[in-house]
């Protein structure tokens, strides 16, 4: 492996990107102390650790950032943030790197966003999650095929009530009535109006 | 500190702590409270007799908890003064005690098999040990604070147990010498008159105590039945008291029946107290209370107690709910009769002890609550029934009790031929002339001093407040016999008593985390047949190992039990229970404030299972184990007792963290070094060091961090995140190291947290007190963080050591040394330089309103004797705030005037 020199004074590095993922000062004053990663359950299958992604986020190193898988990782459950010693909102950091990659379009670790599409698009639809659609939903975005290795564990979680069916055939009829769409979808269109402006 | 302790010129107020400052820079008085040491410090030559047979174990605070120090201890062993001192807390048993026997003491010698010490200890409180311990309704159980774990000691059974184990081979008491001339004269045995002349007797005084009845003892030798408190028990007891010298004169009623009269014991003897007890019984006041086979129990038990003979029916009906009831409806039983028990308020209001109505309900007795006797029928003046009305409970009375009120037409028969009555007693004042009475018919007595109006005469016991409880005569008693004492002796009857003790609720005692339940003995009973037909002593004492088990229950609340062994041992006669705390009013010019830090708490950081282990220790912790003095002798040991193979020292635990403190705490990276060094040197174990930066400032510091590092210490870059407990005890500690970017873990036997320095709890109080600012990390401001780091905001206070900051041991030492030079600047000079930018007052304006002395946050304003306000220039600080706050521009600051700013401000405009 070799190592190339990093320029910090490179015209390609993003000085804007801390300012956009971070608007506040917090994140500057990390002291990549790496409670964060040592505190983190998903650490162990990250490219990056969670303190390396900040560090990189403060040097603007935005491409590598948005590829990288880590933040894809996150379960949300906030120790890091929790025990942040300068009281950075991590998990929220996170949460801004995961809608840029999709806005960017940053295919590389699909697995992750389509499930986020997949969820957000039944709730949009329905106004709450049928189980079985949403997994087809995703299986059909990811690897359809999959899907058959799964059907055996599927059928033990519908026998055992783990997962429903018929949510979203209950809300069809309605559904006709209002063209197809449901009541929330105006609230999508609107916020992806507004997230659509610069 | 020994240099300083044994300089002429210091004088050194241990123990002691500041309550008040009032004054400026060089005229300061300060207001020391100094805790009593129980300990005469010119006396204590330190030897460490006393601390031998100290029963009493608590965590020794200089040893953070590893080791355990008794109630009498040296904080430390290089303490100055090298003195002991007892650690002496209010315990609720003995203060709610109403005669304040030392409970936690005997229990406490009980506990340790010391059982003829545990009666001595008693009995310098009480003569009545077998007694109170039989009789006595318990009080102090109600307030135990072991019922906060489980349930209350068994007191009153331990103080039994003591007497039935010890008196019958203790030594018989030698007669008291007598020390002064007077003599005493006592009116009543019960246990007021007894305990009165048992205190008197030994403080040298002649008594002699008058007896209308055959028997000494008053109720509880008449009142009380044999199966409660067996004859021989009582009667040793005042055999022992008439053993010391009292002389009783049985069958001598005074005022009556050729007797002596209340004037020709006033002439004959210099003082009088009567304790006559009350034991004439109240009337019911219905229809037929005068047939044949009404009683009182009074007259039922006097008799039944004296062997006279007793007639009474087959169907007994006792009128009443207190203990005198509950005795009378026992001793029915016993004699062969079937026993019911009327009482007009419900079980729950009844004033007998629990145990004894629940004893008496086993027996078999029956109860009719709210009801009350009408009538008694008769037929050829023979009884027949008794005819009752339903009760029920009206409005709380003055008693506070709920007042039962009749239910109309509710009215019963009860088929019984005697009924005892039993609805309270009043004292036989007739005979007494001259003494005054109050309304309820009791003798009028301060209920404090027990001196009555009649000069020389003073009252106690049930005479003075109706029927009461043993224990409660027990004290009118002894403070009677002080009384009389004072009064012989010409002084103050009040100066320097303490008649209200501390409630028991207003006592705080931490009950130790993690104490492990242990049920509360109860005494065997005797076999229902026999206690059903025979006056033998129903409850049959503990054995050893009851007492002793139910003693270890103690949680010693007052932490030094009073049990007096530490006195015995103390040959220099150093030791002192009777001080009390004083104060000590100085006059200082200057005051320098070096009142230290706090060690971080590691518990508020629950990620590093501080408490889960007791391999995980904070940095004092460790610091105390690697002392040759401390708990291991100076040896490195895991609480197992084996060498560890692995450590683990974490960085900056409670420092560098919006979580706990913001601040770096600057000594820790350098004492987590030398425990780095301390366990390769010592151990050769492993050492894993988990660091965010390595603050190795100053002179000699990063040459010894780079001889650690050659030791063999392995260190990670990346803040120590977390130690987890695992079930085989080993400790794992999780981290990033930050150069590899990888998680690491590390498998250790111990962990040492690197806690931080903060400003103490208290230090709001103590800024308050020195009028000091604190910075936000809560450490007392300094006047100027660059410049005037020893200086405050208040002229002639100066700040020394970490109670300013975190410091290491030069750094203190400097610092403190800065502050006494400062200090000495200001005494030298002798005189005060103040700023002329001070505040005037135009008096001719000043209304008196008192708005200035309020808004002035240096108090340098005051209203004088003419109701104007006065600036006092030495503590003026110019600030203005008074003369934005008056409302009639009566206080302006020189320098500053209003036309003096306009004049400027027209200046700068041409």
């Amino acid at each position: 492996m070799t190592q190339e020199i990093l320029d910090l004074t490179a015209p390609t590095r993003d000085r804007s990107f801390l300012e956009v993922i971070a608007p506040d000062e917090k994140l500057r004053a990390c002291i990549q102390c790496g409670t964060c990663t040592a505190s983190c359950a998903s650490a162990y299958a990250m490219d990056y650790t969670p303190r390396q992604i900040w560090r990189m986020v403060q040097l603007g190193l935005r491409d590598e950032v948005l590829n990288s898988k880590t933040f894809w990782l996150c379960s949300t459950c906030y120790a890091c943030t929790v025990r942040c010693p300068r009281g950075i909102p991590l998990t929220e950091t996170i949460g801004a790197l995961k809608r840029m990659a999709i806005a960017r379009g940053i295919r590389r670790y699909k697995e992750s966003s389509n499930f986020y599409r997949a969820f957000m698009d039944v709730v949009r639809r329905y106004g709450r999650v049928d189980e079985l659609e949403m997994m087809v939903r995703y299986f059909l975005s990811t690897n359809p095929l999959a899907m058959i290795g799964y059907t055996p564990l599927g059928l033990a979680m519908l026998t055992h009530g783990k997962v429903t069916v018929g949510e979203g055939l209950r809300m069809a009829p309605r559904l006709v009535g209002m063209g197809g769409t449901g009541r929330l979808d105006a609230l999508f269109r609107r916020v992806a109006e507004l997230e659509a402006k610069p | 500190m020994m240099d300083a302790g044994r300089h002429p010129n210091i004088e050194l107020l241990s123990y002691s702590a500041v309550v008040d400052v009032q004054g400026y820079v060089g005229n300061f008085q300060v207001r020391v409270k100094k805790k009593p040491r129980y300990i005469d410090l010119t006396k204590c030559t330190g030897c460490g007799e006393c601390v031998k047979e100290c029963p009493v174990e608590v965590d020794s605070e200089f040893e953070v908890g590893l080791t355990k120090r008794k109630a009498i201890y040296r904080p430390f062993a290089q303490a100055i003064p090298p003195a002991f001192v007892i650690d002496k807390r209010p315990s609720p048993c003995k203060s709610t005690c109403p005669a304040h026997i030392p409970v936690q003491g005997y229990i406490a010698l009980i506990g340790q098999g010391k059982y003829d010490k545990a009666l001595a200890l008693i009995r310098e409180t009480t003569a009545f040990v077998g007694t109170l311990g039989r009789v006595c309704h318990h009080p102090c159980e109600l307030e135990c604070k072991r019922k906060d774990v489980e349930a209350p000691l068994a007191i009153c059974a331990l103080k039994r147990f003591a007497y039935d184990v010890a008196a019958p081979t203790a030594p018989p008491p030698a007669p008291v010498e007598r020390v002064y001339g007077e003599k005493v004269a006592i009116v009543g045995t019960g246990p007021a008159g007894l305990s009165a002349a048992y205190d008197l007797v030994r403080m040298g005084y002649g008594v002699t105590v008058y007896e209308a009845l055959p028997v000494a003892g008053g109720m509880l030798a008449v009142g009380i039945p044999a199966y409660r408190l067996p004859k021989d028990v009582l009667q040793q007891e005042i055999d022992y008291i008439k053993a010391l010298g009292v002389e009783i004169k049985l069958n001598t009623p005074i005022g009556r029946d050729g007797g002596p009269t209340l004037e020709d014991l006033r002439r004959d003897y210099d003082a009088v107290f009567l304790a006559v007890g009350a034991h004439r019984s109240r009337q019911l006041n219905v229809p037929g209370e005068d047939l044949p086979g009404v009683l009182h129990s009074t007259d039922f038990l006097r008799a039944l107690n004296l062997g006279q003979e007793v007639k009474i029916g087959k169907r007994v009906a006792v009128i009443g709910g207190g203990n005198a009831a509950i005795d009378a409806a026992r001793s029915a039983l016993r004699l062969g009769s079937q026993v019911t028990i009327v009482y007009r308020r419900s079980r729950a209001e009844m004033p007998a002890i629990p145990a004894e109505v629940d004893a008496a309900e086993e027996e078999g007795i029956a109860f009719h609550f709210l009801a009350t006797p009408v009538r008694i029928l008769g037929e050829n003046g023979r009884m027949t029934a008794m005819e009752c009305i339903r009760m029920e409970l009206g409005a709380p009375d003055e008693s506070g009790r709920r007042r039962p009120v009749p239910v109309p037409s509710s009215e019963f028969t009860l088929e019984v031929d005697t009924v005892i009555v039993s609805i309270g007693q009043q004292p036989d004042l007739a005979p007494l002339a001259g003494v005054e009475a109050t309304g309820w018919g009791t003798l009028t007595a301060d209920p404090d001093t027990m001196a009555t109006p009649v000069e020389g005469v003073f009252a106690g016991g049930d005479a003075v407040t109706g029927p009461a409880s043993a224990v409660w005569a027990v004290a009118a008693g002894k403070r009677a016999a002080e009384s009389i004492h004072r009064y012989l002796r010409g002084l103050d009857l009040r100066q320097g008593r303490v008649f209200e003790w501390p409630k028991a609720a207003d006592i705080q005692v931490e009950i130790p985390a993690g104490i492990e339940k242990a049920a509360r003995r109860e005494m065997a009973a005797l076999p229902m047949a026999e206690r059903k037909s025979t006056f033998k002593e129903v409850e049959l004492g503990f054995t050893e190992e009851e007492a002793r088990a139910e003693a270890a229950r103690c949680l010693s609340c007052a932490v030094c039990s009073e049990c007096q062994e530490c006195v015995k041992l103390c040959e220099a006669k150093a030791i002192d229970h009777n001080m009390r705390e004083e104060f000590v009013d100085l006059e200082v010019g200057t005051i320098i404030v070096a009142t230290g830090f706090a060690d971080f708490d590691p518990t508020r950081l629950p990620q590093y299972s501080y408490g889960r282990s007791p391999n995980i220790l904070t940095g004092m912790e460790f610091e105390r184990l690697t002392s040759a003095g401390g708990p291991t002798g100076g040896e490195i040991l895991t609480a197992e007792g084996k060498v560890p193979e692995r450590v683990a020292i974490i960085h900056c635990v409670g420092s560098r963290d919006v979580n706990a403190n913001r601040h770096c705490s600057r000594v820790c990276c350098m004492y987590a070094l030398k425990h780095a060094h301390l366990v390769r040197e010592m151990t050769g174990a492993e050492v894993y060091e988990f660091y965010m930066d390595m603050r190795t400032f100053g002179k000699g510091y990063e040459e010894f961090y780079e001889r650690v590092q050659e030791d063999g210490v392995i260190f990670v870059r990346g803040r120590g995140t977390e130690v987890r407990v695992r079930e085989d005890g080993k400790l794992v500690v999780r981290a990033e190291d930050t150069n590899l970017g990888r998680p690491v873990s590390a498998t250790v036997d111990m962990v040492i947290l690197g806690t931080g320095m903060e400003a103490r709890p208290d230090a709001d109080q103590v800024a308050r007190l020195f009028g000091l600012g604190r910075t936000a990390d809560g450490f007392f401001a300094e006047a100027h963080p660059k410049l005037r780091p020893v200086e405050t905001n208040t002229e002639g206070v100066f700040l020394a050591g970490t109670c300013q900051g975190p410091r290491d041991v030069p750094d203190t030492v400097a610092h403190a040394s800065a502050a006494a030079a400062q200090a000495l600047a200001l005494m030298s000079k002798g005189v005060v330089t103040i700023s002329p930018t001070v505040s005037h007052v135009l008096t001719r304006f000043c209304t008196g309103c008192g708005k200035c002395v309020l808004a002035c946050p240096y108090n340098a304003i005051s209203l004088n004797g003419d109701g104007k306000a006065e600036v006092n220039a030495a503590l003026c600080k110019g600030c203005g705030t008074c003369a934005a706050a008056c409302p009639s521009d009566a206080i302006v600051p020189l320098h500053f005037t209003d036309d003096q700013l306009v004049a400027q401000i027209v200046g700068v405009l041409q």
